[in-house]
């Protein structure tokens, strides 16, 4: 079971992309492998919507799908 | 309940009429419309309950460049609930009918494009109206590698409360005695801001931070607490909720093996001390150019609220029998096949051969009251 202090902790690690990512530009024409399939979150948008929904539902913690706290009568 | 259904929609309507006569984007020139139809079964088992859920979701591009989401989702559950606040074995099927619509356009802005939309969406079963409605925005920089976004969403819900299960109740007039009325209302916000940034030819991340704010009815208006001295008593919640999550996503692409991995991350935190950790792997795995394996696992592991406590002795300020306020974790595993459909290309089904199929079973083991689960979905998405 985590701890509370653990938290903070994460909440601070979760934070350091935003610092790392920086300003990188990579041309179109060589993003032939981020246009697999593979790599498109795009095409799972239609599941993970129902997926957050049941996730919602039967989980203390929400966010980071697109939900917004309210929708349904099984809160 | 009406009133802000109106509401919604009427500044939906006005928000799609500014978005649509926005100038026009590159496509213009051919003139033709464009998009995709997806159509999607979803299945939920547990114990206690079970969830069929088809739905349509349809995206549209215009020919000036406005893109236009409608979906439609009809969630029937089909057996009682731990989670509705069912006491004893009550059998009984409850449908909730969403429709959800959305506009954007994008704006060319010369060296960076600009996407404007706005969505709302309704919810409505039987004893409850969720009511949301969008604004968004995002900013692509650096030929598109960079993506700043940006989204606020209100929401509205009215809480009612009907008699489930048994025979229907009437009177002798015949009119619906089941109905117990308004319980409450429920309002929020949450504005919430996201980073897309393409790190290399195989890699991505995606990073993001959502607030949430919710204020009114926040209870269940059937769940009873066991109180001693006072049998089973109405749940009793705090009317205030703030709910804060970070939350990433960073995939690598693997050429040599056509493999891709992707690592997901969420921390949750709110004030009534609910706090949770989500990590996640997914590994997909291209087998030839149009059937995709993949693979994932999920943890989840949270602390309980501050008012949650086995037992109640009627001192209590908040009361809840509630099994999303308690410490718990849980394990998902689930596996999904994606198939591209181009072998219909010469056939009478020619019309689908861009399409793909989908279809996944996830396996879900909850330390909490509500037990193990199976999530499976089934998806067709056609473009055209």
């Amino acid at each position: 079971m985590i701890e509370k202090p653990s938290l903070v902790l994460a909440l601070c690690l979760a934070s350091l992309p935003i610092a790392l990512a920086g300003c990188v530009t990579i041309a179109p024409y060589d993003r032939e492998y981020l246009a697999s399939p593979a790599m498109s979150a795009e095409l799972e948008e239609g599941e993970s919507e129902f997926q957050g929904h049941v996730f919602d539902s039967r989980e203390g913690a929400t966010g980071g799908h697109g939900s917004t706290g309210g929708g349904c009568g099984c809160n | 309940m009406a009133r802000a259904t109106t509401r919604t929609l009427c500044a939906l309507g006005v928000l799609a009429l500014l978005t649509a006569t926005s100038p026009a984007a590159a496509d213009e020139a051919s003139g033709t419309w464009t998009g995709d139809v997806e159509l999607r079964m979803n299945y939920y088992w547990e114990t206690s309950t079970r969830v069929v859920a088809p739905e349509v979701r349809v995206r549209l591009h215009t020919p000036n460049g406005v893109q236009v989401d409608a979906s439609y989702l009809l969630d029937a559950i089909t057996s009682a609930s731990i989670a509705a606040g069912v006491q004893e074995d009550i059998r009984f099927t409850e449908v909730r009918n969403q429709g959800a619509l959305g506009v954007s356009t994008e704006l060319d802005l010369g060296e960076a494009q600009l996407r404007l939309g706005t969505s709302g969406r309704i919810s409505l079963e039987p004893d409850y109206l969720a009511t949301g409605i969008t604004a968004y925005g995002a900013l692509s920089l650096n030929q598109r590698s960079t993506v700043l976004g940006a989204s606020f969403t209100y929401i509205h819900d009215d809480v009612g409360a009907v008699v489930r299960g048994g025979a229907a109740r009437v009177d002798d007039t015949g009119r619906d005695l089941s109905d117990r009325g308004r319980q409450g209302q429920l309002e929020g916000f949450s504005a919430g801001i996201n980073v897309s940034q393409v790190l290399s030819p195989v890699a991505t991340l995606v990073f993001g931070y959502q607030v949430l704010h919710n204020w009114g009815y926040l209870q269940n208006a059937y769940r009873r607490v066991p109180v001693s001295g006072s049998g089973l008593v109405p749940e009793i919640h705090p009317t205030q909720r703030t709910r804060n999550t970070l939350h990433g996503r960073l995939a690598y692409f693997i050429p040599e093996t056509q493999t891709a991995v992707h690592l997901l991350y969420r921390a949750y935190i709110d004030d009534w001390e609910v706090g949770a950790l989500t990590p996640e792997v997914r590994i997909y795995q291209m087998i030839g150019p149009s059937a995709l394996i993949r693979l994932r696992y999920r943890y989840y592991d949270q602390v309980e609220s501050f008012f949650a406590q086995p037992m109640f002795d009627g001192t209590e300020r908040f009361l809840t029998a509630d099994q999303k306020m308690s410490n718990f974790h849980s394990h998902l595993f689930g596996a999904q096949l994606r198939v591209g459909l181009d072998f219909l290309r010469r056939t009478p089904l020619s019309f689908l051969d861009r399409a793909w199929l989908d279809f996944s079973v996830n396996y879900w083991v909850q330390t909490s009251g509500f037990g193990n689960g199976i999530l499976s979905q089934v998806g067709l998405r056609a473009p055209f």
